[in-house]
């Protein structure tokens, strides 16, 4: 009878302990909501941005787009920061499909784990380039950092 | 019906249920469910660079001066 007990709870225990792969999932979407509220206010702090330059110059013309593309340039690289980052999530959680279809105990995962890193440097990078626009990027938990090893 | 009967069925219909079960209340889905959920949200975050992303409807838009479609 205990036995059975034990087994049930231990039953129990695996049924609810995130797998490494949940555990890399729900990362993965830390991970996009940051980014998903710093695309935000990159968005809005953008677009106030060039509502000044259509204040300064409320005629269409060659004058309006010229400083409509200067600050529009002025904003290119966070919008490529931001999607570089989406791209990056994306080959994470392709990582994460791959080691679970390899099945072979989380050595796939653990191999893989760099490309998972990439990420954070990415974002690291992009908040320095934020700070730069005014804009401040939250910090991605330390648990995100934890599970990769918090290589950058 | 015997006691062992209705006891084995009774067991067989709680293993069925109780990974559904689990699952509600500790929030958490099977690996691929969890996978599957976690590549859609970054599917939604939206592309904002290059001549197809989001920033260049916009810039166009301002360039000829339409006002904003939302």
């Amino acid at each position: 009878m205990k036995i059975c007990l034990l087994l049930l709870a231990a039953l129990m225990l695996a049924a609810c302990s995130p797998s490494a792969y949940r555990m890399h999932s729900t990362a993965v979407v830390t991970v996009a909501g940051a980014h998903a509220v710093t695309g935000a206010a990159v968005d809005a702090a953008r677009g106030s941005a060039l509502d000044a330059v259509e204040a300064e110059h409320p005629e269409t013309g060659e004058a309006r787009t010229a400083a409509l593309r200067a600050e529009a340039a002025r904003w290119t690289p966070a919008g490529l920061a931001l999607d570089s980052i989406r791209s990056a999530l994306g080959t994470w959680l392709s990582a994460v499909e791959l080691a679970r279809a390899a099945d072979d105990g989380g050595a796939l995962l653990d191999a893989l784990l760099p490309l998972a890193a990439r990420v954070l440097g990415l974002w690291d990078d992009m908040a320095a380039l934020l700070r730069d626009l005014g804009v401040e990027a939250p910090a991605l938990p330390s648990a995100v950092r934890a599970l990769v090893g918090g290589a950058t | 019906m015997s006691v062992v009967t209705i006891v084995t069925s009774l067991l067989e219909v709680v293993a069925a249920v109780a990974p559904g079960v689990l699952a509600a209340i500790t929030g958490q889905h099977t690996d691929s469910e969890a996978i599957e959920a976690a590549r859609e949200r970054v599917e939604a975050l939206p592309v904002r660079s290059g001549d197809d992303g989001a920033w260049a409807a916009d810039l166009a838009r301002r360039e000829r001066g339409d006002e904003p479609t939302r």
